[in-house]
């Protein structure tokens, strides 16, 4: 357990500079909106009482134009805080953590990594990535960061839009057992919904080079569908520690949509959210404690994951 | 599919009976007078090396895990033999086998599943009959034999 008050004692100084930049640009978007709203009110009269319709309508188009440039830079205002509040705050709190780890706000995980784990089949055209986590968690190395990852589809009319293939953490860790093929644990849909019939789609529907992985415990079998590339390496990877270990971690997160890969003798994890990772609020003031305690949570929240699947325990010849 | 699993199982037991002799000449630098196991693992593994029946080679390798795991107890006594690197390695490599051998078994059981239900359910009885394709035995751990070298992790 962290002490956050003496954490918040100890980032006093950049977190007193983080608010006053955050009440000043809050107070200059409050200011610029009654100056712009007050006189486009004041002209709309004007005009209306001098009947001079074209003037109304510029005018409010105007006042449009120049709310909309207020908003604008008030975005980039905030992005700029959240860009400052992630670079002075968040590194003393993953050293907090552990101090073998690192944060870099402005890097990710690229897209050929991503691409490589397999857990999302679908072709990315766009990819963003940010706050990367990188270093050693106990005997574990890893990496993990925030990703949204798009595809790109064109309607019957020639519209472009995007639609998102993952959006969420990936944790990228060190296994601690050696192998060499490919497996993947993914939430199963069709045994859940379709029953028998599910299971013999899940039989067409592995990665390429890969087999449908019947295990042993019920549980899992209904809320995942396993594909290998080694039956046998399937089973030395997923043991029925691990099952119950993975079963146990889904509950926690609460979320059936995350999906594992075992590729490289390393274990890629996504764990999709609709919730940004790592991003302070406008609405909380820097010096809130609670914000603190947030930050720290999300980032515990996946680390704990390397503890949950037991990846620091190495006594089988991988180190 | 049942061949290949049982194959899988024959080589991760090959693997563990060539870990033997190294784990026995590093234990009896430490422990020389622990005779009689060195005698009753060396004797299963001579007998493991030579053709045989399934059924046979299995009994076998069921009688040389508790050996193996009375082998690395014998560490608990003496603290030099616990800290040898050579020891630690092959305590590593004996632990990884293992496992690959539950793998295995679990695999070759679950190809047995698919067998058994292919030949017992229509229509795919009619092909088994066509072919001679008959059920086949799971591997099922008696009591003595559900010692392991090692916990499962």
């Amino acid at each position: 357990m962290f002490d956050v008050s003496e954490i918040v004692t100890k980032l006093q100084p950049s977190l007193l500079s983080l608010e006053s930049h955050r009440l000043g640009f809050r107070q200059q978007l409050k200011t610029q909106l009654s100056a712009v709203g007050g006189s486009v009110l004041i002209l709309v009269c004007l005009s209306l009482l001098i009947k001079i319709l074209f003037a109304t309508v510029f005018i409010v188009a105007a006042g449009g134009i120049a709310a909309g440039i207020i908003f604008y830079k008030y975005n980039k205002s905030k992005n700029e805080y959240a860009n400052n509040y992630k670079s002075s705050v968040i590194p003393p709190l993953v050293n907090e953590i552990n101090p073998s780890l690192k944060f870099d706000a402005d890097s990710g995980i690229d897209r050929s990594s991503f691409s490589n784990s397999e857990l999302y089949r679908s072709s990315i055209d766009r990819y963003k990535t940010e706050d990367l986590i990188a270093g050693s968690y106990g005997k574990t190395q890893l990496r993990l960061a925030e990703i949204h990852a798009e595809s790109e589809h064109e309607d019957a009319d020639g519209n472009k839009s995007h639609d998102t293939i993952f959006q969420g953490v990936l944790l990228i860790a060190d296994f601690n057992k050696n192998f060499k093929g490919r497996t993947f644990v993914m939430p199963d849909l069709a045994e859940s919904m379709l029953g028998g019939i599910g299971r013999n789609l899940q039989k067409l529907t592995g990665r390429r080079g890969t087999d449908l992985v019947q295990l042993e415990n019920p549980e899992f079998e209904k809320r995942f569908a396993v594909h290998s590339s080694d039956q046998v390496e399937a089973r030395y990877i997923l043991s029925s520690s691990m099952v119950q270990r993975i079963l146990d971690l889904v509950q926690r997160f609460d979320n059936n949509k995350i999906r594992i890969a075992f590729k490289d003798s390393a274990v890629f994890i996504a764990v999709p959210s609709k919730r940004k990772f790592l991003e302070p609020s406008v609405d909380t003031p820097a010096t809130n404690p609670e914000q603190i305690t947030k930050m720290l949570n999300e980032i515990q929240d996946i680390l704990e994951i390397i503890e949950e699947l037991n990846l620091n325990t190495r006594i089988w010849s991988k180190d | 599919m049942v061949k290949n699993s049982f194959s899988s199982i024959d080589i991760n037991l090959m693997k563990r009976a060539d870990l033997i002799p190294n784990l026995v000449e590093t234990v009896k630098a430490y422990a020389a007078h622990e005779t009689e196991t060195f005698q009753r693992i060396t004797e299963l593994r001579s007998k493991i090396m030579q053709p045989t029946d399934r059924q046979t080679r299995l009994d076998t390798e069921e009688q040389m895990r508790p050996m193996i795991a009375k082998l690395l107890a014998v560490s608990e006594a003496y603290p030099d033999l616990k800290a040898d690197s050579q020891f630690i390695n092959l305590q590593r490599n004996l632990t990884e086998v293992e496992e690959q051998i539950s793998a295995s078994r679990r695999a070759y059981n679950a190809a047995v599943y698919e067998l058994n239900n292919s030949v017992q359910s229509v229509p795919t009885n009619i092909v088994a009959q066509m072919f001679n394709f008959d059920s086949d035995n799971y591997f099922e751990a008696d009591e003595d034999k559900k010692e392991s070298v090692r916990t499962e992790f």
